[in-house]
């Protein structure tokens, strides 16, 4: 089955009518996350990822001679929409799939193609993300963390932070400074970086809203082989750049949008029937729809490969600042039913227009590659 | 059956076909002659190579979607032509009249019957027929807000058509003010390249480059609501009343980028704002009955 162009294709069509069938069948028997611990939460997600593995749901759109279903954005964004309709768990398998599989697509060896990519599709492997560091968040060329050849091995040493999954994780897609003479974009270089070994410590970062959804990882001394290379030395913002387009894809547009039909349901409820409240709330929900039909065409647009690093920054950027005007106004009317909802979900989407690619920086990407302004 | 999205290819190759004939034809500088020339041979153009009559059931090769795109390119060049209008009125007649008729329609304001291009149009579409225009001249006064837009006001009289076509006509007249917004962010966007303060273009400043970001993603959903409003009729009024809003948004803030040169008669912005405010009168005059 080629990947779909289009909604209106048929394939689509049967694409989701079988994932509606396979779902309705499976989920039920792994619902109920909200009520458990984390260990179990960690555990239920795992055994989803299995369940999705195990039917072929997994990695939709590597290419097949990686078992993959060389399926596209619009497939990825109809399974995303669909799991979250069924309400289906998390999984824990995202940077595998979105960031270390199109990372070894492009760069890595035969050896390594081999020694991850079925891992990944299994999921036997739990990935994170080593991008980020305290001095590197905006400017990632800034990158300190850094990986000294000895021999056969490099040994890293530093820091990265906003590591989902840091605690989990068997494997770290990991950017590092291997010169500190060639420019700073040509001084780095990507790994695979083994995270269960005494030199890696995963320590969590407590949020505003209290909650702990991610870690920063420390690195000291810790041991790399250098058959864990991705690409060449010298490579590695190549790699990262190639690979941080998927992470503004389709499946936390379409994550975004369920959560907003959500809200906008509560928010009704909210205004009650104050007819300011609700006009207030109908623009909103106006706004909700066009921003779907932005996203669907979007996706659309990257399926038929015109324009789609532009549409990915478009389309974050919009649902993001959007969903954070629902919330406010959710707070500023919230009954005292749901105050505390609303005031928990005021300081949660504080992260929206910060997490993968600030609303500062997807305007710079708007401004400059697709208006060509000067940097 | 899901909706269509985005333009097919086929559309998009005649739009680009479509915007290099406008774009050789149309003078650049955006002065007052440029409103008051003759554009028949323009017209005559159109009718020659078949443009006129791309909208036609007998052809059926482009959606409503498709025909926003022709749209679109058409309310870049500010032309002062129904050519969106003509697009409209074809396209819900069974048996639509020669192909060199320029067409419009009637719609109700609460106190007034609007038709857009009123006096340089030959036949106006009305409840059930297709009338001559002459009589606008003696009755009608003109809203002549925007020169590419002139909309020929009556106090009353001519019967407003029915909402199949309002409803459609909107979604074209919605469709050009997406045109003029995307048009009047594009010479926004190389004024900020050109125009140099403090040594260097402005459009290096993040302050002007993040207004920029802005007024495309305003453009974007602007041009998204017009595939909500062509698949899902019941929205029509909300979708086309928020492509309207943003692309308002989009014209003012062009002025904005441009400056003090922006406030002026000679710039162009607000030729475009100006034609987006008439389309947003028509819009929501074809809405009210849709």
């Amino acid at each position: 089955m080629p990947a779909a162009s289009s909604f209106a294709d048929q394939s689509v069509t049967d694409f989701r009518a079988q994932l509606r069938s396979w779902l309705a069948e499976v989920v039920p028997g792994h619902a109920g996350r909200a009520s458990v611990g984390e260990v179990e939460d960690i555990e239920l997600r795992r055994a989803w990822e299995n369940e999705v593995a195990k039917a072929g749901y997994n990695c939709l759109s590597w290419p097949t001679e990686y078992g993959g279903k060389d399926l596209g954005p619009v497939e990825d964004f109809i399974f995303a929409q669909e799991c979250i309709a069924a309400g289906a768990p998390e999984g824990l398998g995202r940077i595998g799939r979105l960031l270390a599989g199109p990372a070894f697509f492009g760069y890595g060896t035969d050896e390594q193609k081999a020694r991850f990519l079925p891992r990944i599709l299994n999921q036997d492997d739990i990935w994170c993300q080593g991008f980020s560091e305290p001095n590197a968040g905006s400017d990632l060329a800034n990158v300190a963390t850094s990986a000294r050849r000895e021999g056969d091995i490099y040994l890293v040493n530093g820091q990265k932070i906003w590591t989902s999954f840091g605690h989990y994780a068997d494997w770290c897609l990991l950017v590092t400074r291997t010169s500190t003479e060639a420019s700073r974009h040509h001084g780095l270089t990507m790994f695979a970086m083994p995270m269960h070994q005494p030199g890696v410590q995963p320590r969590r970062i407590r949020q505003i809203t209290g909650d702990a959804e991610f870690s920063e990882v420390f690195y000291d001394d810790a041991e790399l082989c250098a058959d864990c290379r991705i690409g060449a030395e010298g490579d590695g913002w190549r790699v990262a750049m190639t690979v941080l387009t998927a992470e503004r894809g389709g499946g936390f547009a379409a994550l975004a949008l369920s959560d907003l039909a959500i809200l906008l349901d509560l928010l009704d409820h909210c205004a009650g029937d104050d007819p300011a409240a609700r006009g207030v709330a109908a623009r909103l929900r106006d706004r909700v729809a066009v921003t779907r039909w932005q996203v669907m065409r979007a996706i659309e647009r990257m399926a038929a490969n015109r324009n789609a690093t532009p549409s990915s920054s478009i389309m974050k950027l919009v649902w993001s600042e959007l969903t954070q005007d629902v919330i406010r106004t959710g707070f500023e009317l919230s009954c005292p039913e749901h105050r505390d909802r609303w005031r928990y979900l005021e300081l949660d989407a504080r992260s929206d227009t910060i997490a993968s690619g600030s609303s500062e920086i997807q305007r710079n990407i708007i401004s400059e590659r697709v208006l060509g302004l000067p940097r | 059956m899901q909706a269509q999205l985005i333009p097919t290819a086929f559309c998009e190759e005649a739009t680009t076909a479509f915007a290099d004939l406008l774009q050789g034809r149309a003078p650049a500088t955006l002065n007052d002659e440029y409103f008051t020339r003759d554009w028949s041979p323009l017209w005559d153009e159109l009718v020659r190579d078949d443009w006129t009559t791309i909208a036609d059931r007998a052809g059926g090769q482009f959606s409503l979607l498709d025909l926003t795109a022709f749209a679109q390119v058409w309310g870049r060049y500010l032309v002062p032509l129904p050519f969106a209008a003509t697009l409209a009125v074809r396209r819900g007649r069974q048996t639509p009249p020669g192909p060199q008729a320029r067409l419009t329609y009637a719609l109700a304001e609460p106190a007034a019957t609007l038709v857009p291009h009123g006096r340089a149009a030959d036949l106006v579409l009305t409840a059930d027929r297709l009338a001559e225009t002459a009589a606008l001249a003696e009755q009608a006064s003109t809203d002549n807000w925007a020169a590419s837009a002139p909309i020929a006001i009556l106090p009353a009289g001519l019967a407003p058509v029915g909402p199949a076509i309002a409803a459609e006509a909107a979604i074209l007249a919605a469709a050009e003010a997406v045109g003029a917004a995307t048009e009047v962010l594009r010479r926004a966007v190389e004024y900020a390249k050109v125009r140099e303060q403090f040594g260097q273009p402005i459009g290096r400043f993040q302050a002007i480059k993040h207004r920029l970001a802005n007024m495309h993603c305003g453009a974007e959903l602007a041009a998204s609501a017009l595939a909500w409003a062509c698949s899902e009729p019941d929205d029509i009024p909300r979708a086309l009343r928020s492509a309207l809003a943003d692309c308002l948004l989009v014209a003012e803030q062009a002025i904005q980028v441009h400056g003090g040169i922006g406030y002026t008669w000679e710039a162009a912005p607000h030729r475009f704002y100006r034609h987006i405010m008439s389309m947003r009168r028509i819009v929501l005059a074809a809405v009210g009955q849709a």
